[in-house]
């Protein structure tokens, strides 16, 4: 599975740096049915390429042998300062994500949203949700009993199988909120994917701090759920019908919930029992 | 004044409520406003649009036909899914 490139490609730096080599490594990955081959390079490309290898690990390819796919995906991460290096891996992350999203656009409905997946059975719950309200947090509990399919990105065929996106789990820093650590899913102790996970059920999170122990639920129907998951899609327009395809979705998984609560612990149970309860 | 609707990339219609997507923007419509949406795939005259809403919605309460229609193509002109044309 794992695919850095066997030996440091050593190439002429550009005319700014005549005087040193710059090193790449080729980290190779496939993630929302895509390939990708991320090129790290700059003074410390081998620290930034070592620690993506653990954080991305269950999204490293092997790619296929020493050239990745035709139709790869390519982008570009550059480490100089290691120091830096917290702060770059999250800048990855975030151009991994729009550089994926871009490649599925017209594909795949994709919705920003957390999703894992019965581990016997593929069912899988998908948990809507703006970013900063609670997928993380919900992803790291669930996949301690489900497989872990993203935190991020969920990407939906129009059979409504899932493409999943393992990521790194993108943890803000209680010390310095503008900095997220990306955690590696094998590194939290997370459940692996299922081999072909479907949407089984949709929820909408509404997480309110201020709600105590309380957990409300209410149904949607198919005009408010479309209403309440479009806001959370991406390139929606490039689909072929893209309002019928949400619909019949959310038709097809329904009904769709909005759960408002405070703390993940106070809904994981009842979560699961949508799916099936988990292991 | 004319009028005359958008091209949508999408128009989803689910238990009487209307949903339209134009230039990536997603809009519930009511019943009133997708009538609307539905009579205007060419240019219409204002006017003749308020004769046929109130022959299928009745007369409305409070103001004439033609100034509940005027207020309803405004609104929509203003959301991006009607434009006014001469």
């Amino acid at each position: 599975m794992l695919t850095i490139s066997t030996m440091p490609i050593r190439t002429r730096t550009p005319s700014t740096r005549e005087t040193s080599n710059l090193v790449s490594h080729i980290l190779r990955l496939r993630a929302l049915g895509r390939h990708l081959e991320v090129r790290c390079i700059g003074d410390s490309a081998d620290v930034l390429a070592s620690a993506m290898t653990a954080s991305w690990s269950r999204c490293l390819s092997d790619g296929g042998g020493d050239c990745g796919p035709s139709d790869a995906l390519h982008l570009d991460a550059h480490l100089d300062d290691p120091g830096r290096l917290a702060h770059q891996l999250m800048r990855t992350t975030q151009e991994i994500t729009r550089t994926l999203i871009a490649g599925q656009a017209g594909r795949l409905l994709m919705l920003h949203a957390g999703a894992v997946s019965h581990p016997e059975t593929g069912a899988s719950l998908v948990y809507v949700a703006p970013g900063g309200t609670g997928k993380t947090t919900l992803s790291r509990l669930l996949g301690q009993r489900f497989g872990y399919l993203t935190d991020e990105t969920v990407g939906i065929a129009d059979d409504g199988a899932i493409h999943p996106y393992p990521k790194p789990l993108s943890v803000r820093r209680p010390d310095a909120p503008h900095l997220k650590d990306e955690l590696s899913p094998d590194g939290l102790g997370l459940l692996p994917a299922p081999i072909a996970p479907q949407v089984a059920r949709i929820i909408v999170l509404d997480r309110d701090p201020e709600l105590g122990t309380s957990v409300e639920t209410e149904e949607l129907s198919v005009t408010d759920a479309l209403f309440a998951v479009v806001e959370q899609t991406s390139s929606l327009s490039w689909l072929d019908r893209p309002l019928h395809r949400l619909a019949d979705l959310l038709e097809a998984s329904g009904p769709v919930l909005r759960v408002r609560y405070s703390e993940a612990p106070d809904i994981e149970d009842g979560l699961a029992r949508l799916i099936g309860g988990g292991v | 004044m004319k009028v005359q609707r958008r091209d949508a990339t999408d128009v989803l219609t689910r238990d009487g409520e209307t949903a339209v997507l134009i230039e990536g923007t997603v809009l519930r419509l009511s019943e009133l406003s997708a009538a609307v949406y539905s009579l205007t795939a060419h240019a219409v005259d204002v006017s003749r649009l308020a004769g046929e809403l109130e022959r299928r919605f009745g007369a409305p309460a409070g103001c004439s036909a033609l100034e509940a229609t005027e207020a309803a193509v405004a609104e929509l002109v203003r959301r991006g899914v009607l434009d006014a044309v001469q």
